[in-house]
């Protein structure tokens, strides 16, 4: 076990060389980070939900999608950065309530169903309404409208600032007297009202937190990628991303990062392959059957007094 | 108003099918606690093994038959296999896994059928007045009397009362004598078959293809959460309220309008009623 002050410092050298290595990488490689930086922010988002309020949300791509949506038909649509920043603001917040809502007002089991049927909703809506959206030809974000004057390490580091800042946050949230309350939600939601906890509020805020976390990442890949199709809010994304959690091991918040940049990286190389659904379907399976607390789960040290192991929860 | 009556039995015949589907899928999750993301590719499995059946057969309802005890077996048997691995797990695992499945028989049947559509002809030709084709009426009579069967088995028979012991009370039914194996197997084999004769009864009308089972996934799911989960009689209500609502929005808008509009009214039902939405376990 590495003391907490041990772990910090291994975290400061692990983002320092993060920031400091791609310097001698080339740039396609430096792209792939950035957008790695980008899904691992929304694989901690998850991880929040899933590892921590054991709320597993199986529509997280429309806390991603629909900000970086909606900056880009702003930023389509106007010539003001301020503008597209407000709308992809004002999404988040309406995306995550809204979804916040409707999932937290079901049991448990309802959430799960509930947040998979916005993402349908949202990714049919997303492909039907053409006029908006750009339909199955996607969405393009104006150059002008984006990082793209920046030179590739510069962008790399803004979003990894933004991210290691977000992230930060997270981890945090996570050690928090707030973070002990969602564990405790999570292990025993009735003992929790027992004690006082209004178990309900907790569940709606950490799912409109993480979902704005999510949507700071839909806005950074609106202003990196570029392109936006109807996949980034659709069951898809959302039901891969809760693969990257269980992958890298739920809460543990840094093992969904590396689960995230594990199976992207897999992916970029297995994609071509003729059965590759049929892959990533076994991989599903294996996972949850074989390896369901993560493969590369760290040995963080349990929090005293609260039991988390995944096969009590309900 | 021609056109509206053949709507509204469209929407008959669509409810009834998405009857057939959310039963199963609220009687496994009821009972087994079983998040099924794969119920959609057991209907398309039901689909596609009556073609099969079909092609060697020549004879529709034969094979239909015969596709649905098949897709009984195959589907349970899937639960089943990891049911022991998974025991204890919670939703979220059998969902991924049951979601696994389904990329799993998605790209089976595209690589054993390919992507194009399979068709089988009518079984039956003719029209009913107001009612539109004969061969509609027929599987929407079948699907109610499959429905009725179900009831009779849940509530008269020996087994049906052993199910229903599970259900509420897994430890009194066992401490009684009930094998808890037998019923889940049961419950497991009802269910994936109910899927799979919906999915036989709707070849001749929307013939069969890989991802034929997303679209009536969503919607059983939404009857399910709606209906209030493991419910069935709210399940079967909802069911035929969405059936309808599709069909005559068609009329008016794209069909993917239409299933927004459809859940959306649905949504908002969950938030002006949520006792009917409160998970039965």
């Amino acid at each position: 076990m590495v003391s907490a002050a041990g772990r910090g410092a291994i975290a400061c050298a692990a983002l320092a060389a993060a920031a400091v290595v791609p310097f001698w990488l080339p740039p396609y490689f430096v792209y792939l980070l950035t957008e790695l930086v980008i899904w691992g922010l929304v694989a901690v988002s998850l991880d929040l939900l899933i590892g921590y309020a054991g709320l597993p949300s199986f529509g997280h791509a429309v806390f991603f999608g629909v900000p970086a949506y909606a900056f880009g038909i702003a930023a389509t649509r106007s010539e003001s950065l301020a503008i597209a920043f407000a709308a992809a603001l004002v999404a988040i917040a309406a995306v995550s309530v809204l979804v916040g809502y409707l999932a937290t007002r079901t049991g448990g089991v309802g959430y799960i169903i509930v947040t998979l049927l916005c993402s349908f909703a949202f990714f049919i809506g997303a492909i039907a309404w053409t006029g908006l959206t750009g339909g199955e030809n996607g969405l393009y974000v104006p150059a002008a409208m984006s990082m793209d004057a920046l030179p590739m390490h510069a962008r790399y580091l803004i979003v990894l600032a933004i991210g290691a800042l977000v992230g930060g946050f997270a981890w945090w949230l996570s050690r928090s007297a707030y973070g002990l309350a969602l564990l405790g939600i999570k292990a025993n939601e009735r003992r929790m009202q027992a004690m006082g906890y209004d178990t309900k509020k907790y569940k709606f805020q950490v799912t409109v937190l993480a979902g704005s976390i999510a949507g700071i990442a839909g806005v950074l890949y609106a202003l990196v990628v570029r392109t936006l199709s109807a996949e980034l809010v659709g069951p898809e994304l959302s039901t891969e991303a809760v693969i990257w959690v269980l992958l890298g091991g739920a809460q543990t918040l840094i093992g969904p990062v590396l689960g995230a940049a594990l199976f992207i990286s897999l992916k970029q190389i297995l994609n071509n392959i003729p059965a590759y659904p049929m892959l990533l379907g076994l991989v599903f399976v294996a996972v949850v059957a074989w390896a369901p607390s993560g493969l590369v789960k760290l040995r963080l040290p349990q929090l005293r007094g609260v039991r988390t192991d995944e096969r009590t929860q309900d | 108003m021609e056109q509206i009556a053949a709507q509204l039995a469209n929407g008959l015949v669509v409810g009834t099918t998405i009857a057939l589907t959310a039963l199963g899928l609220t009687l496994v999750f009821g009972i087994l606690h079983i998040v099924n993301l794969s119920h959609g590719e057991f209907y398309m499995m039901g689909a596609y093994f009556t073609w099969a059946a079909h092609s060697v057969l020549g004879n529709f309802w034969a094979s239909a038959v015969l596709a649905a005890l098949a897709t009984g077996l195959v589907g349970g048997a899937l639960l089943l296999a990891f049911a022991g691995r998974l025991a204890g797990a919670g939703p979220l695992r059998w969902a991924l896994l049951t979601l696994g499945f389904g990329y799993v028989l998605r790209e089976l049947a595209h690589l054993l059928f390919g992507n194009d559509f399979k068709l089988v002809d009518l079984p039956l030709e003719g029209t009913v007045p107001y009612f539109g084709g004969l061969y509609r009426v027929v599987v929407m009579l079948a699907s109610i009397a499959l429905i009725a069967a179900l009831a009779l088995f849940l509530g008269k028979t020996r087994y049906g009362v052993m199910i229903r012991a599970i259900a509420s009370n897994r430890e009194a039914a066992q401490v009684a004598g009930v094998s808890a194996r037998k019923v889940y197997a049961w419950i497991a084999f009802i269910s994936a078959l109910l899927a799979g004769a919906a999915g036989a009864f709707m070849l001749p009308i929307t013939s069969a293809y890989p991802t034929m089972g997303l679209e009536i996934l969503i919607m059983a799911f939404v009857v399910v959460v709606v209906g209030g989960m493991g419910n069935i009689r709210g399940a079967l209500v909802a069911s035929l309220f969405a059936g309808l609502l599709q069909s005559v929005l068609i009329l008016v808008m794209k069909p993917s309008f239409a299933m927004i509009v459809v859940l959306c009214t649905f949504m908002l039902v969950l938030v002006l009623r949520r006792e009917g939405v409160r998970a039965a376990w």
